[in-house]
């Protein structure tokens, strides 16, 4: 009987040493923040109902970066799926769509100023996507609303009713163009644009585009490049312009086809990217949005390989492109510096899918 | 921490001191294992990993769900959503849940649309034995599909004990935390000596609506969970019938109703979840089994089986506001089992399943899929002096149709298994034992089918185990056992799936390759008597290593989402009279939420502390018993998938009464 126990000891014992062979890693020191004349941020959208939102702070003066900064400045966490981020009058404005907030911080010390719960009663708005305006914040709601946020008050003063499932908006002389997506009626999509007067904010028209219409980037011209993302199958995804002042659709591309884009007003180019639903290949363009041609089809000119294109962004100072790469979507996202010529620069690697960026000078 | 863990093993360690137990009836074929001494349990002679739990056991854990009883068992994680209603599933040795089939009274329970068994839903207190088979199924006259999974989990129901009267009711209610009521009620009837009938009828409602600590970065907030109310019901019956001494006609029926709301992962600043989802099961089978002077069985089956499951989500922001979807899955099934013995050393099995799964949905463009499964089996079982060998091959052949779009490939699979076993010494006894066998799970209609995301193309999932073990055994002056096993396991064609174009939308592929080592170290002791006291001890430890291997995967060499390193689980039963006192712990090191091995993507490590009181008492025309539980006894905070918390400390109490 003892000489059981005494088995029966040792291999608890055994047990119990292995135990601690196994050690739970402790949390790494990140690398201190340091603060930069010039500084890129980079929202990292996280994965869907992980709360793991983050935002990248890179700094130029010594290439470093951090992820995690916002819970860093303000000890707790962005929430989750951060959509869309701008900078406005010194304020960062951060659309949350599943935690359902706007987050509005300060852009100089990243502390945050106003946290906005974007309820209506104890239905989730999930705001998508911020433009700025003037002395307004408008946020897109996929409830059908957009929120006006008083930029000096940081208070929502009310919301318009646009169509269903908003995403992508923009204001120019006094209207705000809405993408209403339509997206969780699938399989029956929107397919306009809702077109808003700024001065009594009632909505003036909805031009139609096609179906699933998801971003609106504005060029110097008063033209407004609009992304429809099609059905995700037969239906595919298009580039449209709708010109600011007549409000009308007047062109659809036949021969660009593109998800994403940003536009250099310098040298009137627009950088944008393409990207195959089934297999997840992509490659970034660039076409001519004064003379509405393609420029190229292969923007990257040396051998950067990018598996996931999921962000790209201009450096208005420089005129250097920024493309962010979700990677596999799991794994740490990266973000490269390219040149006009479309030469890597730099590289960093920032959190989980990152999509926005904001450029600012301290 | 490490201070607790220690003490609590000593704690373990000196409440070795005796015990004893009652044996169950074993009910089970003992397939050609020699059994010399009377209550030597099947899985210390077992050539291949076996662990089980007796009626006692069961009874005596806190809990009365298939999840609580398999998460004691060595090798096994439990992904539990949290709650009473969270989703529960198994990974056994790293091995997806869809791997792990669970049989309830020979019937397969079948699940094509998710392939997951949420073992929640099952409740043991009619149960007899537990048991997990890893890798192989050494039983004779099986139905082909038993023999098909990575991994069985096998439920064996009372069988009644007429020899004192005719008639059994019980009754019993649980009650407890979070406004759990739990009654249930038990009817046996033996209306000749042919013929006899049970009926077990069980209603639960909880508010589940438990308190957790948030933690956001620095920042911890108490909140209440949301959403949590569960109503359910489940009626099953068993009717059998002999015909003769050598054949036997039973049925089983089945139905199980559940209303519950699903609280979704906790998310930051947004509290607000407003999705159900109703269930209704119904399964109906029957069996006919002949056994023949021992030297013939035969045992042919017929079921069918309906899932319906509703989901609805209140703030779902579509035009009406509201998104209803709902599933019906149905299944015909049909098998026929023999077993021949040729020599007393020298035994065949085969058996042929066929079966057809449909699956409808209110979904755009659903393709509304049937699959047609056909299944072949075939064993040789050789058994002589210090050696056992036993070789097995499955083929199985699918063919699927849809109403709408291409229906997947024909797919075609021959799964062979292979297991030896050496007794080393007598007394004590031990054996070596090595195990090969070869898996695949085929891919299921969501991973096919589901709108945008689904992807015909899908191969099945292949997963190789291997097992080389040591087991030993005495049973005097007290049974104990001690049991080793190394295995690998390496699956490849790992059905993952992988976001699209955003997040929202993620599609099926067959990436991934998966290496998986480990050690598992079991050690049981009963029958320990220590005067009028008895004290039963059983201890399990798993070491894994489950890296991804996919050539060029960023994460290379990481350890795959969810494993974790290390898992300990212990339980104590003291035996004093007819009072049991149960103590169980259970550990699971940290793991990694998603492939990345970053601190970011860490979960950190658990232990949990049960503790149950079971006491019985004999009256002279009724007996009555009562059991209070306290689960996590020191109220941690944890959670085992990220942002699904767990419930801290919890207070049951148990009344029934048999006449």
């Amino acid at each position: 009987m003892k000489k059981h126990l005494l088995k029966i000891v040792l291999l608890s014992l055994m047990t119990f040493t292995y135990y601690s062979c196994v050690q739970e890693p402790t949390n790494p020191d990140d690398n201190p923040i340091t603060e930069g004349k010039k500084v890129l941020l980079v929202l990292n959208e996280g994965l869907f109902n992980m709360n793991n939102s983050t935002i990248t702070y890179f700094n130029y003066d010594d290439s470093t970066a951090v992820t995690d900064y916002f819970a860093e400045k303000n000890s707790r966490g962005l929430g989750d799926t951060g959509n869309d981020m701008k900078l406005h009058g010194g304020k960062i404005y951060i659309a949350v769509t599943t935690s359902s907030l706007v987050e509005i911080m300060d852009a100089k010390t990243g502390v945050s100023l106003r946290q906005i719960p974007m309820f209506d009663d104890t239905k989730p708005r999930q705001p998508r996507y911020v433009c700025c305006y003037k002395d307004k914040a408008f946020v897109s709601c996929f409830d059908g609303n957009v929120a006006v946020i008083d930029t000096l008050t940081l208070q929502v003063e009310q919301y318009i009713k646009v169509g269903a499932n908003p995403d992508g908006l923009v204001a120019v002389n006094d209207y705000l163009f809405v993408a209403n997506s339509g997206g969780l009626n699938h399989p029956k999509y929107d397919s306009t644009v809702s077109v808003i007067n700024l001065q009594n904010y009632q909505e003036v028209k909805k031009i139609t585009v096609a179906i699933n219409p998801y971003i609106i980037v504005p060029d110097k011209y008063g033209d407004l490049y609009v992304v429809t993302r099609g059905n995700y199958g037969n239906i595919p995804y298009q580039l449209h312009i709708i010109n600011s002042a007549t409000l009308e659709r007047t062109h659809t591309f036949s021969d660009i086809s593109i998800l994403n884009m940003c536009i250099n007003d310098d040298n009137d180019i627009a950088y944008a990217y393409s990207y195959d639903f089934n297999t997840g290949k992509g490659n970034v363009i660039t076409f001519n949005v004064r003379t509405e041609r393609l420029v190229s089809n292969n923007f990257i000119s040396d051998n950067t390989k990018i598996k996931t294109l999921y962000g790209i962004a201009i450096d208005k100072e420089t005129g250097d492109v920024y493309i962010s790469d979700a990677n596999d979507f799991t794994n740490t996202g990266f973000v490269y510096c390219f040149d006009k010529d479309g030469k890597q620069k730099f590289n960093f690697p920032a959190g989980l899918n990152p999509s926005k960026m904001v450029f600012m000078k301290n | 921490m490490f201070k607790k863990n220690v003490l609590l093993v000593m704690l373990c360690v000196k409440a070795l001191i005796a015990f004893s137990q009652n044996t169950i009836s074993d009910t089970i074929n003992l397939s050609g294992v020699e059994v010399k001494a009377k209550h030597v349990k099947r899985a210390d002679v077992a050539i291949h990993p076996l662990q089980s739990m007796s009626q006692i056991e069961l009874k005596s854990i806190t809990g009365n769900t298939v999840a609580d009883a398999v998460k004691m068992f060595s090798g096994v994680v439990l992904k539990d959503y949290g709650g009473v209603g969270g989703l529960k599933t198994v990974m056994i040795r790293s091995l997806g849940s869809q791997h792990t089939g669970v049989i309830v009274d020979g019937v397969q329970i079948s699940e094509t649309s998710t392939g997951q068994i949420d073992l929640g839903k099952i409740n043991l207190t009619n149960a007899e034995e537990v048991s997990l088979q890893v890798g192989f199924n050494e039983r004779f006259c099986q139905p082909a599909r038993a023999y098909t999974s990575a991994n069985v989990i096998t439920i064996h129901t009372e069988n009644p004990d007429f020899s004192k009267k005719d008639t059994k009711i019980s009754f019993g209610l649980k009650s407890g935390s979070f406004s759990t009521i739990n009654p249930n009620i038990a009817w046996q009837q033996k209306f000749s000596e042919k013929l006899s009938f049970s009926a077990y009828a069980n209603y639960m409602h909880t508010k589940g609506d438990f308190l957790f600590k948030l933690k956001n970065v620095q920042k911890d907030t108490l909140l209440k969970r949301q959403n949590t109310d569960v109503n359910s019901i489940s009626v099953n019956t068993k009717t059998i019938y002999k015909i003769n001494d050598n054949n036997e006609l039973s049925s089983y029926i089945s139905y199980f109703y559940s209303d519950r709301g699903l609280p979704g992962a906790v998310i930051l600043y947004n509290v607000f979840s407003k999705q159900r989802m109703v269930n209704q099961d119904i399964t109906a089978s029957v069996t006919h089994k002949t056994t023949g002077n021992n030297r013939f069985n035969s045992k042919t089956i017929l079921k069918w089986a309906d899932n319906y499951l509703r989901y609805t989500d209140g703030n779902y922001l579509n035009e009406e506001g509201f998104l209803e979807n709902y599933y019906k899955q149905n299944e015909y099934y049909v098998s026929q089992a023999i077993s021949y013995r040729i020599f007393n050393s020298l035994n065949l099995s085969a058996a042929g399943d066929f079966f057809i799964n449909t699956l409808k949905a209110n979904q755009y463009q659903h393709a509304t899929p049937t699959r047609y499964t056909g299944l072949l089996f075939g064993m040789i079982d050789f058994n002589k002096n210090r050696f056992n060998a036993n070789a097995q091959l499955v083929g199985t052949f699918v063919r699927e149709t849809t109403k709408i779009g291409e229906p997947a490939p024909d797919r075609n699979k021959l799964t062979p298994a292979v297991s030896l076993g050496y007794s080393l010494s007598n007394k004590p006894n031990v054996k070596a034992r090595a195990m090969y066998k070869k898996n695949f799970r085929m891919p299921t209609f969501n991973d096919l089918y589901y709108h945008l995301i689904g992807n015909t193309e899908l191969r099945p999932e292949i997963a190789d185990q291997f097992n080389l073990g040591v087991t030993a055994y005495i049973d005097a002056p007290a049974y104990i056992s001690v049991k080793t096993d190394f295995f690998y396991n390496k699956v490849t064609d790992k059905i993952v799936a992988v976001p699209t174009q955003n997040l929202f939308e993620w599609s099926m592929q067959n990436i991934g390759i998966v290496d998986i080592r480990g050690l598992e170290l079991q050690l049981k002791a009963e029958d320990v008597k220590f005067g009028s006291f008895s004290i039963s001890e059983h201890l399990n430890y798993t070491y894994q290593k489950s890296i991804d291997i996919t050539p060029e995967s960023p994460t290379y060499k990481h350890q795959i989402p969810y494993v974790p390193f290390q898992i300990f689980s212990a339980n104590t039963i003291i035996g004093y009279k007819n009072m049991y006192l149960s103590f169980s712990s259970i550990f699971n090191g940290h793991r990694y939420i998603l492939n990345q091995n970053i601190y970011a993507n860490m979960l950190p490590s658990w232990w949990q502390h049960d503790l149950s009181f079971l006491y019985k008492h004999d009256f002279n025309s009724f007996s009555a018993n009562f059991k209070f539980e306290i689960s996590n006894i020191t109220n941690k905070q944890y959670e085992i998938v990220k942002c699904y918390p767990m419930p801290g400390r919890a207070f049951y109490l148990t009344i029934g009464i048999d006449i």
